[in-house]
């Protein structure tokens, strides 16, 4: 029985890790396997084939991972996976005119890795907020692809961000005074204070809820301006900063609730849970992120507990942030939970409150009346 | 979740996949034109193929003419 316990369960302990794996993580099975055809293919003779399958693995396992970890913070951004497909080499001429499908070239001689650059770009341009960026100025979705390129890059390909910052973006972002640019910084900023992805990118994606299958409005282009104008100022806060934390759009209402001040905490969450019901609920605010300390994190349950009947909590997330203190700066892991209304109409009355906004209140906006920019294309 | 294809040719099947939509000659000769900044196309340069308006087209492999397939991917 012990030799039994000595030399099956290792055995079982590994086949359980990789089922485990497999079942939770098959874009790293992928990643791995890709690692294996590359080195085949390096043999060459009758491993040359090796190399297509390289190719397609290591693109399908990198960009999957990356979008699996991007779910996580925005499950509305991207709703499929890669999947890498070989055309037919003997398509006849009709079948393919017909067809309508991009072909792109995949080179077996990549020096500069240019086969995951131009894949994960078509990728992300695609694929990336198909909903909103429809209505988004070009500038706009130039910038948070160019951006949420970057980003993928940065993770699962550092070696070529280089070429694709030289070749891609700064091409646009040189000119000072470039859309693109001007946009990039800003997507950057709000980056840097932890906001990008769980709050903007979360947001055109409910956007893109809404507005979907109606028509091109320009009042959309603008919504967004201030929304990165919102955002700006909270990404750049210094801790014990007062902001401005509600975006009440014509698209976009939510609320940001940053849970922290010590005095408070040490007392009751009552008067978060007091703000939050006076305020946010009042306004009709269809998003509440609330965002912590990961080790107040029992302390955001209490909140979200209170509101349980008018919102869904619709994830948890835990990220490292750079806080900013008056004489320092802290990377903090903190914690941050996304509090949704319950039956949030995706057909927005807009209509509605067309017919009750006078001309002057839907030129300048609620969150404009603070000073905010907003004409951007 | 669901899978988006990309639609690709890898380099090995490449010849083959030219002859088949009768382009490879012309592609061979420099005689085909990126779609999008009109520079003569080559085995070297040539980035993707695609159909518009009943032909083939193809697009160089420039940062601007893939930023254009881009956008003539996300207009389509």
């Amino acid at each position: 029985m012990d030799e039994i316990l000595k030399y099956v369960l290792p055995g079982l302990g590994s086949f359980a890790l990789v089922a485990v794996i497999l079942l939770f993580f098959p874009e790293k099975i992928e990643k791995w396997s890709a690692i294996l055809w590359k080195l085949l293919s390096m043999l060459g003779g009758v491993f040359r084939a090796a190399h297509k399958r390289y190719v397609k693995h290591d693109l399908q396992g990198r960009v999957n991972d990356f979008v699996r970890r991007l779910r996580k913070q925005a499950p509305e951004v991207i709703g499929t996976k890669l999947r890498i497909e070989w055309v037919d080499p003997l398509t006849p001429r009709e079948s393919f005119v017909q067809g309508g499908e991009v072909v792109l070239r995949l080179r077996r001689e990549d020096p500069q890795d240019h086969n995951f650059v131009h894949a994960s770009y078509l990728f992300v341009s695609s694929m990336l907020l198909r909903k909103p960026k429809r209505y988004l100025a070009p500038s706009q979705r130039e910038a948070i692809d160019l951006y949420v390129c970057t980003k993928l890059l940065e993770s699962e390909k550092p070696a070529v961000v280089g070429v694709f910052l030289d070749e891609y973006l700064h091409p646009k972002t040189e000119e000072a005074k470039s859309k693109v640019a001007v946009y990039v910084d800003d997507l950057a900023i709000i980056d840097t204070g932890g906001l990008f992805f769980p709050v903007l990118i979360q947001e055109l994606g409910y956007l893109g809820e809404k507005v979907f299958g109606k028509r091109r409005d320009d009042r959309i282009i603008v919504e967004v301006n201030g929304l990165l104008e919102f955002l700006k100022p909270i990404a750049r806060r210094k801790v014990g900063d007062e902001n401005e934390l509600n975006f009440d759009g014509e698209y976009c209402r939510f609320g940001i609730v940053i849970v922290g001040k010590p005095k408070t905490l040490l007392t009751s969450v009552e008067p978060y849970v007091g703000y939050i019901r006076k305020v946010l609920v009042r306004n009709g605010a269809e998003t509440i992120y609330i965002l912590a300390r990961a080790e107040n994190e029992f302390r955001v349950q209490e909140i979200c507990r209170k509101f349980e009947a008018e919102y869904d909590c619709s994830r948890r997330v835990n990220f490292r942030r750079l806080l900013q203190y008056r004489d320092r700066k802290e990377l903090a892991l903190q914690h941050l939970v996304v509090l949704r209304k319950r039956g949030v109409s995706i057909i927005h009355p807009s209509e509605e409150k067309r017919g009750t906004v006078s001309t002057q209140e839907r030129a300048n906006p609620p969150f404009q009346r603070t000073g905010r920019r907003s004409a951007r294309r | 979740m669901t899978t988006a294809p990309l639609h690709a040719v890898h380099d090995d099947e490449l010849l083959d996949f030219l002859k088949s939509l009768g382009i490879l000659a012309d592609v061979q000769a420099g005689r085909t034109h990126c779609a999008f900044c009109n520079a003569p196309v080559t085995l070297r340069n040539l980035n993707a193929v695609f159909p518009q308006s009943g032909a083939v087209r193809v697009a160089c492999a420039q940062p601007s003419c893939v930023k254009a397939l881009m956008q003539h991917l996300s207009e389509g």
